[in-house]
């Protein structure tokens, strides 16, 4: 070899070497594992919350997303030191089983019912969401469903069986995250007449009703996203919300260090403290996606 | 006694390649190799430069028997040099190529300077120290490879078919690098050829093998 | 629409977004690591393979060979299984780690590596050991001859291998998690964006992607391209 290249290898060499060693960083001690829904993350309140966390209490929090039932399955296996996802069954359930210590409400968003504007089936004004879901199933008038096992579903097939209508089973196969599933779910009559269930995320449902025209069943964070981030906007309104029944409640907690020793639980407990006091619960409630106010602090401050 | 060889028989699965009742060879001497292509010379040489063992038979290099484990006939090797029919040689210059032998036993680049300048000099290839080994013409690659073989001063030359692949212009160049060598430089020479009258040429010692059995020549 | 975020996309790599930037230095750090690693552990697994006959010696490459077309979703499942809490080394706390990410790359690039170099061996003329052994090298100045002879294709076996892990997205996926400022790469960020709908830095990121996988690959067939045929 040239001495030319002979140095140029050595050169690249050492380079690599400090790139390797200058990232050894990790396994700092205030480092934070948390778990959370992809939605959460995709909302943006994170990127606003955190860094603020890590200025009053010096933690620095790991975030790493998936679908809900993944998330608190990483609580379950220890992989992570706290959970924070809104499917308050399920969370009651992981507490019930011993792998969180407790459940703090941080806050809540909530669902909509969308629609064209000029409403076909006539539920706007109708703050009750299960009556407006049985108006829109009377008439007849297309509805497009995620279909997808996600929270957003989950929550539409329970408002879709309070309706009191005829709800038949169906088993499908379903792809999420790259993962093939086999799924059972409910809808009521009419699936492929005027009941759509597209299997896919909560966007391309947006997208796919505004195309139609259609009704669907939507979280108020992808419809602000949709309708006020992008440039086309969204050919679609907000006809039914309020409903208590509409509203999506969040939980943070701790991993139990009972069954996983190894959890960072002093942090975790923090954490979740710095969410529900004054400041924490004043930062998500003034929090904006464009311009919208999205999420409701929970936690009473008294 | 540079060689004695007794019994020896190379066999490739059944075939019988090599079937030696007895041979011996001296030192200080050009001996010529001769036979009809398939008689088993390069085989032979392979045997003599410690690169195959012999599948039965006993030989004896310098009144010591060669025992054929791999750590004694690297040490045999240093001694025993054998060039190629068509030697290839390493990608890289004139000058490394011949280097080589010289650079894996550890000699200061002083040493190794004067000895490659000596070696390209005894094959006339001074002036091509810094060509790339890919660039030259097969009788100018036989010199280079002579030249690498010959830079380490070994004991025994040996050389397979070393006219054969070049032009007449460098056959009678080689030849008389090879004669140059035995008597200047006191080293032995085996090589291997059909030609007689090129055999001739260069020894009287000649040695004929007909499907790999020794015949008087 | 891909216009738009084609031209704000251009606007973010060339103001060199500090987040964009991160985002690809993790990325090149963990590639490089990997491939760094799965060079010094497969090269000479090559050589050895290619050297040495041994009973099994073509089972071992037949192996070797339908491994090169593994998943990378089945090497993340595999190493998930052990570097999760209920695995067997569960206890160091690997999973959503950097090094979770090399651990998994390394094996999804052992087999490229040692496969281009056992082929890149083979490809070598036997008269080369042949004349190292005769001008007295010993085994491994003999191999030394090799290597030095079969530089070039060994040189692509590397860069083959980043080439592949630099654009991988299932093991970083599974086995590093996405956590923004630790894990996340340019693979994962550019499916996270896309799952978003904001295609801006996705495709900010895919032009850094394909112009880093673009100049792999003209480096690979130069370099390729100096071996002996």
């Amino acid at each position: 070899m040239t001495k030319t290249k002979y140095h140029l290898t050595v050169t690249i060499c050492l380079v690599f070497v400090v790139l390797i060693v200058a990232g050894k960083g990790i396994g700092a001690d205030n480092i934070l594992k948390m778990s959370t829904t992809t939605s959460t993350q995709s909302s943006g309140l994170l990127d606003m919350l955190l860094p603020e966390l890590e200025k009053d209490t010096g933690i620095r929090v790991m975030v790493i997303a998936k679908g809900t039932g993944a998330a608190i399955r990483d609580g379950r296996d220890g992989n992570v030191d706290v959970i924070f996802v809104h499917a308050k069954s399920l969370e009651e359930l992981f507490i019930r089983d011993g792998y969180g210590t407790k459940r703090y409400a941080v806050m809540h968003n909530d669902f909509v019912i969308l629609g064209p504007k000029n409403d076909p089936a006539g539920i706007k004004g109708i703050r009750h969401a299960v009556s407006a879901f049985r108006k829109i199933a009377r008439a007849k008038v297309m509805f497009v469903s995620r279909g997808d096992d996600s929270g957003t579903h989950t929550k539409e097939q329970a408002l879709w069986e309070e309706t009191g209508l005829n709800m038949i089973k169906k088993a499908t196969v379903i792809r999420r995250e790259g993962k093939t599933g086999a799924i059972d779910f409910f809808h009521p009559e009419g699936l492929g007449d005027w009941y759509l269930s597209i299997g896919q995320g909560m966007g391309k449902t947006i997208t796919f009703a505004e195309e139609k025209q259609a009704y669907t069943f939507a979280d108020r964070g992808t419809f602000i996203k949709y309708k006020y981030g992008r440039k086309g906007g969204l050919d679609l309104a907000v006809l039914t919300e309020g409903d208590p029944d509409l509203v999506n409640p969040y939980g943070v907690i701790p991993v139990n260090p009972a069954i996983h020793p190894h959890v960072k639980y002093e942090l975790a407990k923090r954490f979740a403290e710095w969410l529900v006091s004054k400041k924490g619960q004043r930062l998500i409630g003034n929090y904006k996606l464009h311009g919208k106010a999205l999420f409701y602090p929970d936690a009473v401050l008294h | 006694m540079l060689y004695v060889i007794s019994q020896l028989v190379k066999a490739y699965h059944d075939r019988i390649v090599l079937d030696i009742h007895s041979m011996e060879m001296e030192k200080g001497i050009i001996y010529a190799l001769l036979g009809p292509n398939g008689a088993g010379k390069t085989t032979l040489l392979n045997i003599l430069g410690f690169l195959e063992p012999p599948t039965a038979g006993r030989i004896w290099y310098c009144s010591d028997q060669v025992q054929f484990s791999t750590s004694y006939l690297q040490k045999l090797r240093q001694g025993v040099v054998l060039v190629d029919q068509n030697p290839i040689l390493f990608t890289t210059t004139v000058y490394k190529n011949v280097e080589f032998g010289l650079k894996i036993r550890g000699m200061s680049k002083n040493q190794r300077d004067k000895m490659v300048d000596e070696a390209l000099d005894l094959v006339g290839m001074r002036h091509f120290a810094r060509a790339q080994g890919d660039s030259l013409s097969s009788g100018e690659t036989q010199r280079v490879a002579l030249a690498r073989g010959l830079a380490i001063f070994p004991e025994v030359l040996l050389c397979d078919e070393p006219t054969s692949s070049v032009d007449t212009i460098h056959q009678a160049i080689i030849l008389k690098i090879l004669k140059q060598i035995t008597e200047e430089k006191k080293i032995s020479i085996i090589f291997t050829t059909h030609d007689i009258h090129q055999a001739a040429v260069l020894t009287s010692h000649t040695l004929s093998l007909d499907h790999g059995k020794l015949v008087s020549a | 629409m891909l216009i738009d975020s084609l031209i704000s996309a251009l606007y973010l790599v060339g103001s060199l977004d500090a987040e964009m930037v991160s985002i690809v230095l993790v990325s090149l750090k963990i590639s490089t690591t990997s491939t760094m690693i799965a060079g010094a552990m497969g090269i000479p697994f090559g050589f050895f393979i290619a050297f040495n006959s041994f009973p099994g010696k073509r089972l071992v490459i037949t192996i070797l060979n339908t491994l090169l077309a593994l998943p990378t979703v089945v090497i993340g499942l595999f190493v998930y299984s052990f570097i999760a809490r209920k695995g067997l080394v569960g206890s160091l706390g690997l999973l959503y780690t950097q090094t979770a990410i090399v651990i998994g790359q390394t094996l999804l690039i052992l087999p490229i590596i040692a496969t281009f170099t056992i082929a890149a061996i083979s490809r070598i003329d036997a008269r080369y050991r042949k004349t190292a052994l005769t001008l007295g090298a010993s085994r491994f100045q003999m191999a030394m001859v090799i290597f030095k002879e079969a530089r070039f294709g060994i040189i692509a076996a590397m860069i083959a291998a980043f080439g592949r892990v630099i654009a991988e997205v299932g093991i970083s996926m599974m086995l590093g998690g996405n956590a923004r400022g630790f894990t996340r790469t340019m693979t994962t960020a550019m499916a996270l964006e896309y799952d978003k709908g904001e295609f801006t830095l996705a495709v900010a990121l895919g032009i850094i992607l394909l112009t880093v996988s673009f100049g792999i690959n003209l480096l690979f067939h130069s370099v390729q391209g100096r071996t002996r045929p």
